[in-house]
């Protein structure tokens, strides 16, 4: 598996320790075991010091797990917006782009993978149904990063506002 | 007619939270509320797990703080472990984990101030929305919006340095911390290229404070007159009355600033604290027993900190703390946009807090562990970024949790956040029949001063994290807005 030219972060966000919503970090964190060329990244959560980690690259592909997402997942292009949040505490992905382009003069492409999500608890580990589409996401994501390009990714999304 | 306007939050596992403003037939304001599901699950959950898990484990509570969740869990359990109160570590043990609480204050601080307060002073409350934001700061204010970036990365790295990961660090383990700083993260902090580096952090953290009073100057007006009432206040300090954000005793002052819980040891918060429930909301109102249900109710975070401590044991904050109070003729601070004013003092004093301790070299050498007679029962208490934190636990003689409690920051702002609410909508909502952007940040601005901890741990795509709705006394809408 090889990046090429267009480099690539996989950037997996939630909190592993209530169950479904650490998907997206689970992804990146095979990502980051399996597809050595491919770097990828995870946390709690998006914050605007992510405009800065995200600058670096061509393309960021954010996965977070979702409620409402087709199963087992949905694979979308985003832009840059301004959406921002009640608190302080957390960023959506078009608002970290937007930050990016601000801050940096200009953003990476963008995607989004949304893997449903069912179980929220206090527990480690995904649902079964939720590992079901954990195991069919990693393997679309595979597929796509065994030589990504912009063509290729935005071949693959679906155009769907999040 | 009367009519009732809502503000809710929309989210999908917890953190909801809402605002009701009941209007009278006057249509001036009755009553207001501020609602905010407090995610209780956890401490039945901690049940049955063993002590030791707990620092990890009550990571799992919140994305957002989970530094201060750590240690405050992992100074409970110090108890526990017979490593005593936050004095019985070895210095390695106690200076690394001040160093990551000081890391988490300074991100967070750094974090309110420049993303969220910034875009308020900056364009004002009836600005548009799509430009009263981080990225319109960004736009206009290029080097603010940088500045924020870079500080609260800064913090990141401090955290990730001593807790180890980003997410479910666990520096903090039982009775002491469980690896040292090396000389290249010490070089790295301490002499990085610019800017990131701590004296770098340190001139824009006076450069926030001089933003502040230049703001101040010309706006004093609205800072001082926006929700402003009497309060008790409540922290930790250090023995000797200074600022202590890991760990001292607890001392409470009333409006006047006479001590009304005088430096006791947190060991026995129930002797001084209590929790009242209410019928209209799931999050408790804690209280002083001594003064009772009534009028015991108390604000913590960096207002009250400021107002309960006698100095900052650091020189620059300590020059901006007594400018602070002689504001106030020495008295409490009472007006909530001070809070911001308070916050970055502590954005301050948690820098120089940092380049003091990145100078030790207890930070890359000696003893990470104590232990001592293991105790059953422990209370770790720490001045999260929001303000006091409690997390106290009991075990069974096979090491198991039997009983967890918790009171979060958010929990101890519960009364003083519902009184600012009601400050506002009493200022802005007497005789209208709709919410105008205006009013509805006004709302938002007096919540936000307390910076509680709604949206929280999970966060998939697709909430609403707020909404407003306004209905008359028969339940119809007269109109909506969603944030």
């Amino acid at each position: 598996m090889t990046s090429g030219a267009y480099k690539v972060l996989v950037y997996g966000y939630g909190n592993p320790g209530r169950q479904d919503d650490g998907v997206g970090v689970e992804l990146a964190m095979i990502i980051e075991k399996e597809c050595p060329n491919i770097q990828a990244d995870y946390n709690y959560q998006l914050n605007v010091e992510d405009s800065l980690r995200i600058a670096e690259f061509d393309a960021v592909i954010f996965i977070d797990a979702s409620l409402d997402a087709v199963e087992p997942f949905e694979f979308m292009k985003i832009q840059p917006s301004h959406d921002i949040t009640f608190t302080t505490h957390s960023m959506l992905p078009n608002s970290v782009l937007s930050l990016c382009q601000e801050l940096y003069g200009g953003c990476p492409d963008a995607f989004v993978l949304a893997v449903r999500g069912y179980e929220f608890d206090f527990a480690e580990g995904l649902s079964p149904r939720a590992s079901r589409n954990f195991s069919k996401a990693y393997d679309f994501l595979k597929g796509l990063l065994l030589e990504p390009s912009e063509e290729t990714l935005s071949h693959a999304a679906i155009s769907k506002k999040i | 007619m009367p009519r009732k306007i809502t503000i809710e939050p929309v989210t999908r596992v917890e953190g909801h939270g809402k605002v009701t403003i009941q209007m009278d037939d006057n249509n001036n304001v009755a009553r207001s509320r501020l609602h905010i599901v407090e995610f209780r699950g956890f401490e039945r959950f901690a049940q049955g797990r063993p002590y030791w898990e707990m620092p990890v484990l009550v990571q799992r509570l919140c994305g957002i703080c989970p530094v201060s969740h750590h240690l405050a869990a992992a100074k409970a359990v110090d108890v526990i472990v017979g490593a005593g109160t936050g004095e019985g570590l070895t210095p390695t043990g106690e200076k690394m984990r001040r160093l990551m609480h000081h890391g988490q204050i300074f991100q967070s601080h750094a974090l309110h101030f420049f993303h969220l307060v910034s875009p308020d002073l900056l364009f004002g409350a009836d600005a548009d929305p799509a430009i009263r934001n981080v990225i319109g700061v960004a736009l206009e204010h290029k080097d603010l919006a940088v500045q924020g970036v870079m500080m609260r990365k800064f913090g990141q790295e401090i955290i990730r340095a001593t807790a180890g990961k980003k997410i479910h660090g666990t520096g903090a383990i039982p009775g002491g911390i469980n690896k040292h700083l090396t000389p290249e993260e010490k070089d790295e902090f301490l002499k990085g290229k610019d800017p990131l580096n701590i004296d770098k952090m340190i001139e824009w953290s006076l450069g926030a404070l001089d933003f502040f009073k230049g703001y101040h100057a010309k706006n004093a007006e609205m800072l001082d007159n926006f929700a402003v009432f009497p309060s008790n206040h409540l922290s930790l300090v250090r023995k000797d009355g200074a600022m202590d954000l890991y760990h001292g005793v607890l001392r409470a002052v009333d409006s006047e600033g006479k001590k009304i819980l005088n430096d006791v040891d947190y060991q026995d918060y129930l002797k001084y604290i209590g929790e009242e429930v209410k019928t209209w909301s799931y999050m408790k109102f804690p209280y002083l027993l001594s003064i009772g249900k009534k009028d015991g109710w108390y604000t913590v975070g960096p207002l009250a900190r400021l107002n309960t401590a006698d100095f900052i044991p650091t020189p620059l904050a300590q020059k901006e703390f007594e400018n602070y109070k002689a504001y106030t003729k020495g008295k409490p601070n009472h007006m909530s946009m001070h809070m911001h004013y308070a916050r970055l003092i502590e954005l301050l004093h948690a820098a120089e807090v940092m380049k003091e301790l990145l100078n030790d070299p207890d930070l890359m050498k000696g003893e990470l562990v104590t232990k001592g007679p293991k105790a059953k029962e422990g209370v770790g208490l720490i001045e999260a970024p929001r303000g006091t934190l409690f997390h106290h636990y009991r075990i069974d003689d096979e090491d198991k949790i039997v009983m967890a409690n918790l009171i979060v920051s958010t929990t101890n702002n519960n009364e003083p956040m519902n009184r600012a609410v009601n400050y506002v909508a009493n200022k802005v909502f007497n005789g209208k029949k709709e919410i105008s952007e205006g009013m509805m940040n006004r709302v938002e601005m007096a919540i936000r001063a307390y910076d509680p901890c709604l949206s929280c741990a999970t966060h998939a795509l697709g909430q609403m994290p707020l909404e407003i709705t306004m209905v008359d006394s028969s339940g119809n809408v007269l109109g909506k807005k969603t944030r």
